[in-house]
């Protein structure tokens, strides 16, 4: 089979000279609005809000200013239930720059009934590889969070979600 | 008024700048000179005459915001615009849809279409494709890769495909890559050899997920007089259009592709397309994560919802299989960049003129091309190519 470049070679390690490497450093502060600002609050005293649709009634978690299907504003704040359904889940087994030591899994978490999905990390389960991993997550796992010690209104206010003991 | 449009030249970069994008040593401008000249010639039009361009790629990864410059190499005059086009995955699609658009309006008769080599600049591809998630909430979870594994794995549980379809897949891919000189990988490899490459992100091993690849490409797209004027053999847009899914991936459905069979759906119906499979000489998909492919199949109306399976098992999309598909290696071969979404539209186009080399199926006249962009698939787009209009 053919040989490839291992991910972790630089590209400036390469043909050097026909390299003309610069940094573009730049720095933002994002404006995160009304919504996202009261759902990090919640966040912070361990409790997860969400906003419904007036119009269809649907319920987003995390909140969404705007109903997409109906395109009016959600009015109605509710906080839910402290419960997840997996929808889909990945597990990693390589290391990416800003993310967890693998391994890790990441899910596609819908939280109490909500009519969108939250991703997050699940942990709490002992998995040698994905095969065995396979065997005990799956599509409709429930699970819950396990929130954070110290929060500070963030989405890693959760570490992580874990299965429910059953 | 509304004309008829239709494809008259492809071009590619030179066939050895399809690699590692790391391993590349041309220039943004000495790539696009190339891939631009090589399609005009092989339109047989001038660069005078070349009236709109659009150039195709993802912003950041190019490392101004500058991104269009590089097509200065036209040697333009000052009346011709040059358009941006950047809907990630999708980017090089959606130029051919803004180049139809404008051709069939009677705006202007001769546009370029240009695929960048979006890569080639980054040092890390992935803490760019990073910054396509929502920051707040969806960025802290995932990169490009779990992108691609979420609906993989997902896909997996209510389809019933095996990791072993996968393989087969991703080796019919590397067989047509090997007949390609314009695909970063092409050496054949083996269902074996891919289930033994190294899991990156369940489902998706490493010979499954595309490669960080340069190269870049080019395409010609005219008014029907200048067509029928220039050669006898050119490939007419039959339907082009887009769709576009929320920002925010939390919408997705993470099983398989609702999105793109709401736009098939619309496509076909427009282009008369009752049965995909049987009217189709030719399709070209977006695979850079082999899994997709399949998704495809059952989006793309090829079977029923959960039936690719069958399809990868009984060989249908294969070289000699009842509707080839990615005979150019895919995505997952080809080129992982935006010049990766118009190559899936230039190379069903040099299939339908009979020009594909060694990947030619024979007497193919009418083809389908797929890209799929940006963050969980926020973007799909398609075109219907035919011989005749
Ligand atoms: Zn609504």
């Amino acid at each position: 089979m053919a040989d490839e470049l291992d991910p972790s070679v630089q590209t400036d390690a390469i043909n050097a000279e026909y390299k003309y490497p610069f940094h573009w450093d730049l720095d933002f502060s994002l404006n995160i609005g009304e919504d996202n600002r009261k759902f990090f609050e919640g966040m912070e005293e361990k409790r997860i809000l969400g906003k419904k649709c007036p119009d269809c009634g649907a319920t987003f978690v995390p909140p969404q200013a705007v109903c997409v299907e109906c395109y009016v504003e959600t009015d109605e704040w509710v906080e839910v239930e402290q419960h997840g359904v997996v929808e889909s889940y990945t597990a990693c087994f390589f290391e990416f720059e800003g993310l967890p030591e693998p391994p890790y899994i990441t899910a596609a978490i819908r939280v109490a009934d909500s009519d969108i999905c939250m991703l997050h990390f699940i942990d709490g389960i002992e998995y040698e590889d994905h095969d065995e991993l396979v065997e005990k997550l799956h599509k409709g796992t429930e699970v819950e969070p396990v929130w954070a010690d110290e929060r500070e209104g963030h989405i890693r206010d959760i570490k992580h979600w874990e299965p429910v003991e059953k | 008024m509304s004309r008829d449009v239709a494809v008259v030249g492809v071009g590619y970069s030179e066939p050895e700048s399809f690699t590692d994008y790391r391993f590349s040593t041309q220039s943004k401008e000495e790539q696009a000179f190339t891939a631009v000249t090589n399609a005009l010639d092989h339109a047989d039009i001038d660069a005078d005459d070349v009236d709109a361009t659009m150039f195709c790629t993802v912003d950041g990864f190019e490392g101004t915001f500058r991104v269009e410059r590089t097509l200065e190499v036209l040697g333009l005059g000052n009346d011709v615009p040059v358009l941006s086009v950047n809907t990630g995955g999708t980017a090089g699609g959606s130029g051919v849809k803004v180049a139809h658009e404008y051709i069939a309006s009677g705006k202007y008769d001769v546009a370029v279409v240009y695929g960048s080599p979006s890569f080639d600049s980054v040092v890390e591809a992935q803490p760019v494709m990073n910054t396509n998630a929502d920051p707040l909430f969806e960025r802290n979870f995932v990169t490009a890769i779990q992108m691609g594994a979420l609906p993989s794995s997902g896909y997996m549980e209510i389809s019933g495909a095996t990791e072993e379809d996968f393989a087969e897949v991703a080796a019919k891919n590397y067989r047509a890559g090997a007949r390609n000189p314009y695909a970063h990988r092409n050496e054949e490899r083996t269902v074996e050899e891919i289930l033994d490459s190294p899991m990156v992100c369940w489902p998706l091993r490493r010979a499954m997920t595309c490669p960080v690849s340069s190269g870049s490409a080019a395409m010609v797209v005219v008014s029907e007089d200048i067509a029928t004027d220039v050669r006898d053999n050119p490939v007419w847009i039959d339907e082009i259009d887009s769709t576009s899914n929320t920002f925010w991936t939390g919408y997705r459905t993470y099983d398989w592709f609702p999105k793109l069979k709401e736009l098939s759906d619309q496509v076909y119906e427009n282009a008369d397309i009752d049965d995909p499979l049987e009217e189709f000489d030719v399709a070209e998909t977006f695979n850079p994560y082999i899994p997709f492919e399949m998704m495809e199949y059952e989006a793309l109306g090829f079977c029923e919802k959960g039936e690719a399976k069958h399809l990868v098992r009984d060989g249908v999309t294969d070289r000699d299989g009842e509707l080839p598909v990615n005979m150019s290696g895919g995505t997952l071969c080809t080129n992982s960049g935006i010049c990766a979404s118009l190559s899936r539209h230039s190379e069903v186009v040099l299939q339908l003129m009979g020009e594909a080399g060694d990947r030619q199926v024979e007497g193919a006249k009418k083809g389908l091309s797929h890209s799929w962009g940006a963050n969980l698939g926020q973007f799909h787009q398609m075109a219907i190519f035919s011989t005749e209009r």
